[in-house]
C-alpha cells in the first residue's frame, strides 16, 4: 500500500493539474491583497461607518488578512480546487485509459480506491496548508503583524469585539489547517464518489461542485429550514470555530463528527460501486 | 498440455444485449492462441472478463488455476496484458511509466528494464516523455509493461492496431519469439487474419457473442476444402450439382464452379458429371485461407 501511495503521490506532483490549484490560490491571494489595501484605505480615510472595525488601529494586519482570505476562499475557490483534485482521481484515469492498465495488475480494487482517496485527502491538506502559510507570509510582509482582532461582522465569529494574541492566533491557524481539511474532506469524498460514477473528470468535478453550491444555497434559504440538518454542507463551516476566543470544543467535535459521517457514507458508497463497476473505458 | 486459461459458459449481458454468450474457451500452456471476431463480436468484453475488468453475468473463468473474479489478484500475478490501445501518463517518461505500472506487480531490477526495453526496441528513448512517442512506440511500451514482471501468460488485445507495416512485422516477430523462445502462452486478439494464420497454432472465432470455432488452425483449414470445377455447359452443370447431387455449389461468372464437399465425395461427383455427359476440364482443390473460412463462418 505504501508503495502504491508513493507512486500516486509521484504521479500527482508531476501533473500540471495539481499545480493549477496552487496557481489559482496564489492569484486569489494577490487579488485579496489588492482588495484589502484598497478597502482599508478607503474606509480608514473616510467616515467611521463600521464602529467596531476601526476602534483598533492594528486591526488591518497580516492575521486578519489571512483570516478573511481563508474565509472568502472557502466560499468557492477552495471548493473548486478540491472538487477538481478529488473529482479527477478515478475519472481522469478512466478517461485516459490508464485505469484499465492499472487494473490488469495484481492490485485489489479496494486498495487502489483507498490509496487514491488517501492521496486526494493529502493533496487537500497540502493545498490548504500552503494557502494558509502563504497568506500568513504575504500578510506578514505586506500588511504587518499584530494580534487577531475579531468583531461582529461578516465572519460571524463573535458577538462582541475580542482579541486573540498573535502567538495564540498562529496556533489557531494551525488548527484551522486540520479542521479545514476535515471539513473539505466531505466535499473531496463526494467528488471522489462522482469520480467513480462518471468517466469524465470534468463531469465528476462539476457535479460535485454543483451539489456543494446547491446545498449551500438551500441551507441558507429559510424555506428549507427542515431540510438543513440533513445537508452535508450544513456543518462544513465548523472549521471556523477554532477562531472563536473560546473554542466550543463539544460543538466543534459534534459538527466534525457529522462531517466525518458524510465522508464515510460517500466513501463506502463509492467503494461498493467501484468494486462492482465494469471497466469499459 | 495443461489448460491454463479456461472459460465455462462465460456470459456477459449489458441490459438487454448479450455481448458474450456461453463461451467455452480453452488455452493450453505454450499456445499462441488467436482470438478472432469482428468489431462488437465480443472479443474485448471476453478479454476484459479474463482480466477481471468486467464482471461476468454467468459462467466461470479460470486463469492459471485461479478463479476469476474471486481470486483476481493471484491470477493476475503471472499475467501481462495490453487491453485495447496503449494508455500511459503522457507527462511522465517511458521509464517512469514502466516503473509505475510494474511496481504494482512487485519489484523489477534495473537489468530487467534494460533487457525489456532492448527487446521492444525502445532503448535510448526511455527517458523521453510519452507525450512525444509515436503510436508505434506507445504500443511497444505497452508490450514492455506487460512483459516486465515475467508473466507466464500474455493477453494482447489488438497489439498491432494502428501500426505501420514495419511495426506490425516487428510486433509479430516479437510475439513469435516470446512464444517460441521464452515459452510464454499468448492469447492474442487481432483483426489481421493472415497474421493470425501465420503465427498462431490455435484459434477461437467469436461472432455475435458466440464462439463459432475453437481449435487448431491447420484442422480448420483442412476441415472444409473447396474444389474448383471447369466443365462445358456450365449453367447445366451448376443446376445438376445443386439440384440432383444436392451439394453446396457456387459460381464465379461463366468460368468455374466452386464446390464445398469432403474429399471422399469428389470421385463420385466427377463420375456423376461424366455420366451426365459433361466434359470435365478441371477439378482441383483450392487452398482455403483462414480469411475465407472466417468470412464463411461469420456470415452465417
Amino acid at each position: 500500500m505504501l508503495r502504491f501511495l508513493q507512486q500516486e503521490i509521484f504521479k500527482l506532483v508531476r501533473s500540471r493539474l495539481f499545480y493549477l490549484s496552487f496557481v489559482m490560490l496564489v492569484v486569489f491571494v494577490a487579488l485579496m491583497l489588492w482588495g484589502f489595501y484598497t478597502y482599508s484605505q478607503h474606509k480608514t480615510g473616510g467616515q467611521v461607518e463600521f464602529k467596531y472595525t476601526y476602534e483598533n488601529s492594528s486591526y488591518f494586519n497580516g492575521l486578519i488578512f489571512t483570516l478573511y482570505s481563508v474565509y472568502f476562499a472557502f466560499q468557492l475557490i477552495i471548493p473548486i480546487s478540491v472538487s477538481i483534485l478529488a473529482g479527477t482521481q478515478i475519472a481522469g484515469e478512466a478517461r485516459g485509459g490508464t485505469l484499465r492498465f492499472l487494473l490488469t495488475r495484481p492490485i485489489s480494487r479496494s486498495r487502489l480506491y483507498l490509496g487514491k482517496y488517501m492521496v486526494s485527502i493529502l493533496s487537500v491538506f497540502a493545498l490548504l496548508a500552503f494557502f494558509i502559510v502563504f497568506n500568513l507570509l504575504i500578510g506578514l510582509v505586506f500588511v504587518g503583524w499584530g494580534d487577531l482582532s475579531l468583531y461582529p461582522g461578516p465572519l460571524n465569529l463573535v458577538q462582541e469585539p475580542s482579541r486573540i494574541p498573535q502567538s495564540q492566533a498562529l496556533v489557531r491557524f494551525l488548527c484551522a489547517t486540520f479542521t479545514g481539511t476535515w471539513s473539505l474532506m466531505t466535499l473531496a469524498t463526494l467528488a471522489f464518489l462522482m469520480s467513480v460514477l462518471f468517466e469524465n473528470p470534468i463531469v465528476s468535478s462539476f457535479t460535485a461542485l454543483t451539489l456543494y453550491v446547491m446545498f449551500n444555497v438551500i441551507g441558507r434559504v429559510d424555506f428549507f429550514v427542515d431540510l438543513k440538518p440533513y445537508l452535508f454542507t450544513t456543518d462544513m463551516e465548523f472549521w471556523r470555530e477554532v477562531f472563536k476566543p473560546e473554542i466550543p470544543v463539544n460543538e466543534l467535535l459534534y459538527r466534525a463528527c457529522r462531517c466525518g459521517m458524510y465522508s464515510v457514507a460517500f466513501l463506502l458508497t463509492g467503494l461498493v460501486i467501484f468494486e462492482q463497476k465494469d471497466i469499459l473505458t | 498440455m495443461s489448460v491454463i486459461l479456461e472459460t465455462r459458459d462465460l456470459t456477459k449481458r449489458f441490459d438487454e444485449r448479450t455481448a458474450v454468450d456461453q463461451v467455452n474457451l480453452q488455452v493450453r500452456r505454450g499456445d499462441l492462441f488467436g482470438f478472432l471476431g469482428q468489431n462488437g463480436a465480443g472479443k474485448s468484453t471476453t478479454i476484459r472478463m479474463l482480466l477481471g475488468l468486467v464482471k461476468p453475468s454467468a459462467g466461470s473463468i479460470s486463469v492459471l488455476g485461479y478463479d476469476l473474479p474471486r481470486q483476481r489478484e493471484a491470477a493476475l500475478r503471472n499475467v501481462g496484458a495490453i487491453v485495447e490501445g496503449p494508455a500511459f501518463y503522457d507527462h511522465l517518461t517511458g521509464l517512469e511509466n514502466l516503473k509505475l505500472f510494474t511496481s504494482l506487480s512487485g519489484r523489477v531490477g534495473d537489468l530487467r528494464y534494460r533487457e525489456v526495453l532492448r527487446m521492444v526496441d525502445l532503448s535510448g528513448r526511455e527517458h523521453d516523455r510519452v507525450r512525444v512517442y509515436s503510436h508505434g512506440m506507445r504500443q511497444r511500451l505497452a508490450l514492455a509493461q506487460a512483459l516486465l514482471p515475467r508473466p507466464e501468460v500474455l493477453v494482447l488485445d489488438e497489439p498491432t492496431d494502428g501500426l505501420d507495416p514495419q511495426g506490425i512485422r516487428e510486433v509479430r516477430q516479437l510475439v513469435v519469439d516470446l512464444a517460441q523462445k521464452q515459452g510464454l502462452t499468448i492469447f492474442l486478439s487481432s483483426h489481421l487474419l493472415h497474421e493470425v494464420e501465420r503465427i498462431c497454432n490455435r484459434i477461437g472465432i467469436i461472432n455475435h457473442g458466440k464462439l463459432l470455432y475453437q481449435g487448431s488452425v491447420q484442422e480448420l483449414l483442412l476441415q472444409e476444402p473447396e474444389y474448383r470445377i471447369r466443365t462445358d455447359r456450365i449453367d447445366e452443370a451448376f443446376q445438376f450439382i445443386s439440384t440432383q447431387l444436392k451439394l453446396s455449389v457456387s459460381r464465379n461468372g461463366n468460368e468455374h464452379l466452386y464446390l464445398r464437399v469432403a474429399e471422399s465425395e469428389i470421385p463420385a461427383v466427377n463420375q456423376s458429371l461424366v455420366n451426365q455427359g459433361f466434359q470435365v476440364f478441371e477439378l482441383s482443390r483450392l487452398a482455403s485461407s483462414l480469411e475465407d473460412i472466417y468470412f464463411r463462418l461469420t456470415s452465417c
